[in-house]
């Protein structure tokens, strides 16, 4: 699946209600992707004045996926909404490589909320009473 | 008229012939050695000459060979060089690399750095955008930012 893309700065814009793993990958000086050199291990950490709204982890692509068990960066947003409307977002990621393999440039992350209607129903916190006359039938 | 000497004429005669003919040999023995003696010196002549020839020949093939030698050994250094300045390259761009990394065993570092440092070896590392997941998550409970 594709990754939501902020036309304006080109933040990665991640949904708060979503975990998303993205695949990580060793690249050539040509930019062709290529297996991790034998031992080699990552770490990966937010960055910016809003690092602790976004958690990363080096994880492995889930089942169904199209690249299941490979090395990924796992991205857990640990807030509702980090992003330009609450100025905040343009969080940063920041990879560390064992085998000194430099960092590709990376996008930043934003987070927001799903206002994507899917489904309809009762938002059975929010409701109100006003008194009206018994009715006259008597039921069933 | 005085006394008259009377010689013995043949006895004189065979002298002088004997003295002759010794002559003759010795002249005879001297010619035959300045002839050898000549025949030597053309000989030591014609033999220097060509001794000549082979020490000039000789001569010209060192010169030859030196200057073989000499393209030779330029080559050769041109290419230990060129060689040397690619082995510099590497173990440059391996330390290069290998700066401010200190979590693994070095020497596994540093062939790790020489492994990517081969053709095609990576060099960096990032996301694979094209290759993404999801999962749903609960709604985070802060709000932001």
């Amino acid at each position: 699946m594709p990754l939501n893309i902020d036309p304006t700065d080109g933040n990665i814009v991640l949904q708060s209600d979503q975990v998303t793993y993205i695949h990580l990958s060793a690249f050539t000086a040509s930019g062709a992707m290529v297996p991790n050199p034998t031992g080699d291990v990552d770490t990966v950490a937010s960055s910016g004045p809003f690092a602790a709204s976004l958690a990363f982890a080096v994880g492995v692509m889930p089942p169904g996926s199209s690249d299941p068990g490979d090395p990924c960066v796992v991205s857990t947003p640990l807030v509702l909404q980090s992003n330009k409307a609450n100025a905040g977002g343009n969080i940063g990621l920041v990879i560390t490589d064992s085998a000194g393999l430099v960092q590709q440039v990376t996008k930043n992350f934003d987070i927001a909320p799903d206002m994507t209607a899917l489904t309809t129903g009762l938002d059975m916190t929010n409701s109100f009473t006003v008194s009206q006359a018994a009715p006259t039938a008597p039921g069933p | 008229m005085g006394a008259t000497t009377i010689i013995t004429l043949p006895e004189t005669a065979d002298a002088i012939l004997a003295a002759v003919t010794e002559n003759n040999v010795d002249r005879q023995i001297l010619i035959n050695n300045q002839t050898q003696m000549l025949q030597l010196l053309q000989q030591m002549q014609a033999d220097q000459t060509t001794r000549s020839s082979n020490i000039l020949g000789a001569i010209s093939s060192l010169t030859k060979a030196v200057s073989d030698l000499g393209g030779n050994l330029s080559a050769q250094i041109s290419e230990n060089q060129a060689t040397m300045g690619v082995l510099i390259q590497l173990f440059s761009a391996a330390i290069t690399a290998l700066t401010g990394v200190a979590t693994i065993d070095l020497e596994q570092q540093i062939l790790q750095a020489i492994e990517r440092l081969g053709e095609g070896g990576p060099t960096g590392v990032g996301l694979d955008l094209s290759s993404v997941a999801t999962r749903q998550q609960p709604q985070p409970t802060k709000s932001g930012p």
